[in-house]
């Protein structure tokens, strides 16, 4: 189904870019009861330390070399995570480093006046929630080239005014599009493919 | 299609709220793939004249107010639910002129977890996010119900590691810290259910729903009084204190004030909620539509005074009636009402009501038709029913008046 749009809003900037990314889980802790107390006494426990967690950092070298002059090294960090290894750090700042790294315009927010779509299409747009996709095409200013881009809602707002105008706005997140390699799979599970191993 | 539904639950008993809505706004989710999910946050708007949403037993009075903090919260927008969640706060203002409203702030099922804390715990290890938060919900601190209504949480992909949770941790930050590790989403659906979804559940390219200029954009003319597209005009110049907000689905329509006939509009097709809340102090507050159409539509006013008990929007279906509703006495006057036929150049009263009622009364005006019929609504009272000329009869002291005009052609 097609519907009719309001309003779009397009990033193209530094709100989402980060040439490098640091990943970290927290330190593997154990509880371990005080062996010169008591075993219920569990004001006397002790935390153990198993392991050391290493941060785990991917750059983009080709955007570093062309933005950081200008803007900057823009790392991103993210500490504290729950992943029980040092290769699951790695392979998520793999992956933000591939989607983060270099500037493009992505639809943010598109807003729909609900006021006078039909009752059918009105209950449509309604019911979209978070982690629908959807698609936007449109041809900014009827000028030019046209875009289309599938996009996730990542969040919904709705306001009913007096005055009976009820509008529904979504905040929108590129929808994950890549080809990952998938076993057993006449194009994606060949060696030397088009895809990407998967995150 | 009007206004949203609101229902308001306290476990025993639903509330249908609809009426005494003037706004509704909320927002779920989050801006941005690398923030964090929040609980959700909304405010819903309400007209208190009668007191139904005071706080109960206040100052000692029980005799009014039912609503109270933590009753449950659903907004529907035609069949389709929109929100489901919690009732954070009550807000209530009163003036000096007896007005009175109350605000509703609202939240979701994340909202709930944010009121909650773990007591100290190790999680199991290589368990996957969604069997975490799953052992979190159900731990016995927690207490989140179970069962489909309640929750929808989907297995993470990565192996999360046995840590500790300290005493004291908040619910709600432990769950989006085991999303983020996992790089899922962890929300509030439209109809209530927590869920969590991972970072595999939102791949791919396949949608049903699309967006496109190449679909007509809705006709919506106006929908903020000062920003009014140029099909429509409203004149709020003579409103030295007040607000006023007007809307309208397709068409064109002009609105003014002052007195007299200074504006005229067409209305061309579909359905025209009109609010106007204001004070007048001297003066009138007047709607005025001209009809481009054969046939007199359905006018419905609903007047609430200073010190009024109550509104109710008037309910009209039928093409080619009308009416007015008026909750309470006015003070200061009559509450007017008039029907005009335009004729050439003249204006002609066909249809008056004039009346100083006590109490709710109805007044259903003669069905109208003709090429070229005027509808002039004017909200207080006055001392003569002169297209012009309009007075307040009170000495001119503040006089609140809340109108709506519901025009169906």
């Amino acid at each position: 189904m097609t519907f009719p749009f309001h309003g779009i809003e397009v990033s193209y900037g530094t709100e989402q870019l980060w040439f490098s990314v640091t990943v970290q889980r927290v330190y593997t802790d154990i509880i371990a009861d005080n062996p010169l107390t008591t075993e219920v006494d569990e004001s006397t426990d002790v935390i153990l330390r198993t392991d050391l967690a290493v941060p785990q950092t991917s750059i983009n070298a080709t955007a570093t070399a062309a933005y950081a002059d200008t803007l900057g090294a823009r790392n991103l960090a993210i500490t504290g995570l729950l992943l029980a290894s040092d290769a699951q750090c790695k392979n998520m700042a793999d992956y933000l480093v591939d989607r983060y790294s270099t500037p493009e315009p992505v639809i943010t927010n598109l807003t729909v006046i609900l006021n006078g779509l039909s009752t059918a299409d009105r209950a449509a747009v309604a019911a979209l929630d978070i982690t629908d996709i959807i698609a936007v095409a449109w041809t900014p200013t009827g000028t030019g080239g046209a875009v289309s881009e599938t996009l996730v809602v990542e969040g919904v707002e709705y306001r009913a005014t007096a005055g009976d105008i009820v509008e529904i706005s979504f905040d929108l997140s590129e929808a994950l599009s890549d080809q990952w390699f998938t076993l057993d799979d006449a194009t994606l599970g060949v060696l030397g493919g088009a895809y990407k191993l998967a995150y | 299609m009007s206004d949203p539904t609101v229902i308001l639950y306290d476990g025993a008993t639903d509330y249908d709220i609809s009426a005494q809505v003037q706004s509704v706004s909320f927002k779920r989710g989050r801006t941005r793939e690398l923030d964090t999910i929040e609980p959700a946050t909304g405010t819903i708007n309400l007209i208190n004249y009668d007191r139904s949403f005071d706080p109960p037993s206040y100052n000692g009075d029980t005799s009014y107010g039912t609503i109270v903090p933590g009753m449950r919260v659903e907004i529907f927008d035609g069949a389709v639910q929109v929100f489901a969640g919690y009732v954070l706060d009550w807000d209530h203002r009163w003036r000096n002129t007896k007005e009175s409203t109350a605000s509703i702030y609202i939240t979701d099922a994340l909202g709930t977890l944010a009121g909650t804390t773990f007591t100290e715990h190790q999680a199991t290890d290589l368990q996957d996010a969604g069997a975490r938060i799953t052992e979190g919900l159900d731990r016995a601190e927690v207490g989140f119900p179970s069962g489909a209504a309640y929750r929808d949480i989907n297995p993470g992909l990565d192996p999360l590691q046995g840590d500790i949770v300290p005493a004291s941790t908040n619910v709600l930050n432990r769950f989006q810290l085991i999303a983020q590790s996992d790089r899922g989403r962890l929300y509030v659906t439209r109809d209530g259910v927590l869920t969590y979804r991972n970072r595999h559940d939102t791949l791919g390219t396949d949608w049903t729903t699309k967006f496109s200029d190449a679909e007509s954009p809705v006709a919506v003319a106006a929908y903020a009084s000062a920003s009014a597209p140029s099909d429509a005009t409203v004149d709020v110049s003579s409103f030295a204190d007040g607000v006023l907000m007007v809307g309208i689905t397709s068409g064109n329509l002009t609105m003014a004030t002052p007195s007299g006939w200074t504006a005229e509009g067409s209305i061309v097709s579909g359905t025209v909620n009109l609010y106007v809340y204001t004070k007048v102090k001297s003066g009138d507050t007047s709607v005025l539509f001209d009809q481009s159409g054969p046939n007199l539509g359905v006018l419905a006013l609903v007047v609430a005074f200073s010190g009024s008990s109550g509104i109710s929007l008037g309910s009209f279906s039928t093409v080619e009636t009308g009416g007015i509703t008026v909750p309470d006495s006015p003070t200061g006057g009559d509450l007017r009402c008039f029907v005009y036929a335009t004729l050439g150049a003249t204006d002609a009263e066909v249809d008056t009501y004039t009346g100083y009622p006590s109490g709710y009364v109805t007044h259903a005006f003669a069905a109208r038709t003709g090429a070229a019929n005027r509808y002039r609504i004017e909200v207080g009272s006055r001392s003569t029913n002169a297209a012009t000329g309009f007075s307040m009869t009170d000495g001119g002291a503040y006089k609140s008046a809340t109108a709506f005009a519901v025009v169906a052609i």
